[in-house]
């Protein structure tokens, strides 16, 4: 009967406690995808355009852009057509990779080490890794929010944290406090939050043809 | 009466801190309540600072070369380590007390006059601490968000904190021939030096879509990692929405 008791006792503790495994699949997926996204960034085989329209080819098929497109505007989503959805997108797709892309930039001919993982449920999982910075020189703890489909069959990155200091740096999530305040101070006015989506964008091909480099340093 | 300037305006920093919160009307976002304030302030600044002090940052960084700006920053630093050492006493490390006590002596005379930093060099490195850290390490919990003409991004922590710094500061109270006039002068030099520093980041700052969020969590993220508390953001905490899981 004791024996019978402590296997219960065992099972209970592990359906209560599923944060407590690591999810080896997602860390798989992070390993391989992820290498391949900064691979592209360092592959000087291409012309930049070329290369730039591959890396966001490759962050489609590992991130969820649309989704995350809809989640750094929260509330604001569901009152959008899907014409004034779609103009949103364009202008949010082009300004997140040029922004990821630098970030991931300090991290160009290197290779991701993944060093473990932590279920957050049975659809999603935070994968660590490890990234030497060619800025720095030094590594850096880079978290990747994995998600599983609801059919199970893929998976997608739902954000990428990067360790700055002792804290970690979310981009969609930092994305997200920067738009939904933007829109919150212009009445939800989606064509203003993309106006000066524009804006920037114009400044950052300015900045490209002058040579002034990104004005996002990562 | 003259030693007694920095308390005083140490003691007037504290009291505004103080008083401060009770005069503004607080908004519905916790995490920043006074934010139309907040907002008004840091347009101000923004105003004062691409009017002043960028011009003078960019004339400044044209004048100097990199040796020049490196030792007058060194200089200035050099000025900080008696208030990072009592801060250090304050919080109890005194090993880092002890290290910049040695940093502080040694590049005051090597360094002459702390323009050389050879105290790194020797594996001294050199560590930051200002009285809003040492009342975070004590408990004191920051207090809202506040934008304040010209001093910029703070809270009632922090600003109380720079009130102590003043007075706290063994560095403020000899008297000598102009030394309000020359302490004047040496906080503008280190002010415009540590502006050219800052081009390129208040450049990235300016380019975000809404550049006074950016600060203030950066602000907040800041302060947290300085006094050594992680900052704690909410990823994990938010639920996933089903629709999110069809891909």
């Amino acid at each position: 009967m004791k024996y019978k008791s402590a296997l219960a006792a065992i099972a209970m503790l592990a359906a209560a406690s599923p944060a407590a495994f690591a999810d080896k699949k997602s860390e798989a997926y992070v390993q391989a995808n992820a290498n391949s996204v900064l691979s592209v960034l360092n592959d000087k085989s291409i012309s930049a355009s070329a290369r730039e329209k591959k890396f966001g080819d490759y962050m489609n098929q590992f991130a969820n852009m649309p989704s995350i497109a809809r989640r750094v505007i929260g509330a604001n989503a569901q009152g959008l057509s899907e014409p004034e959805f779609q103009r949103y997108y364009k202008a949010f797709e082009t300004y997140a990779l040029e922004v990821y892309q630098v970030h991931f930039d300090q991290f160009r001919g290197e290779a991701i080490r993944v060093t473990g993982s932590k279920d957050n449920g049975a659809q999603r999982s935070t994968v660590e890794s490890l990234i030497r910075s060619s800025t720095t020189g030094k590594d850096t703890k880079v978290y990747w929010d994995v998600l599983l489909s609801k059919d199970g069959t893929s998976y997608r990155v739902r954000d990428v944290g990067i360790e700055l200091g002792g804290s970690t740096l979310w981009l969609a999530q930092e994305q997200a406090a920067q738009f939904i305040n933007y829109l919150d101070r212009n009445n939800g006015d989606i064509d203003k939050l993309i106006g000066r989506i524009n804006v920037l964008l114009a400044d950052m091909e300015a900045r490209k043809k002058d040579g002034r480099g990104s004005a996002y340093k990562g | 009466m003259k030693t007694n300037m920095a308390i005083l305006r140490g003691t007037a920093s504290a009291l505004a801190a103080l008083s401060l919160s009770g005069c503004l009307t607080a908004g519905p976002d916790p995490e920043d309540p006074y934010e139309d304030f907040n907002r008004q302030m840091f347009a101000f600044n923004e105003g004062l600072d691409q009017s002043v002090l960028e011009p003078l940052a960019h004339g400044y960084r044209t004048v100097t070369n990199e040796p020049v700006r490196e030792g007058v920053g060194n200089f200035a630093n050099n000025l900080n380590e008696p208030l990072t050492f009592v801060n250090h006493v304050l919080q109890g490390k005194l090993p880092d007390a002890g290290a910049t006590f040695s940093r502080f002596v040694i590049n005051s005379t090597v360094g002459i006059a702390g323009i050389f930093d050879p105290a790194s060099t020797m594996g001294v490195q050199r560590t930051q601490e200002d009285f809003g850290q040492t009342l975070g390490t004590w408990g004191v919990q920051p207090g809202p968000y506040l934008v304040l003409p010209v001093l910029g991004p703070t809270n009632p922590r922090d600003l109380v904190g720079k009130g102590g710094d003043m007075a706290l500061n063994p560095l403020n109270y000899p008297e000598f021939e102009s030394d309000d006039e020359i302490r004047l002068g040496i906080a503008a030099l280190g002010g415009i030096n540590a502006r050219e520093g800052a081009i390129e980041v208040v450049e990235e700052l300016r380019n975000q879509v809404d550049p006074y969020t950016t600060v203030r969590r950066l602000y907040g993220r800041t302060r947290a990692e300085d006094i050594g508390i992680p900052y704690v953001e909410p990823n994990n905490a938010e639920e996933v929405p089903e629709d999110e899981l069809d891909f």
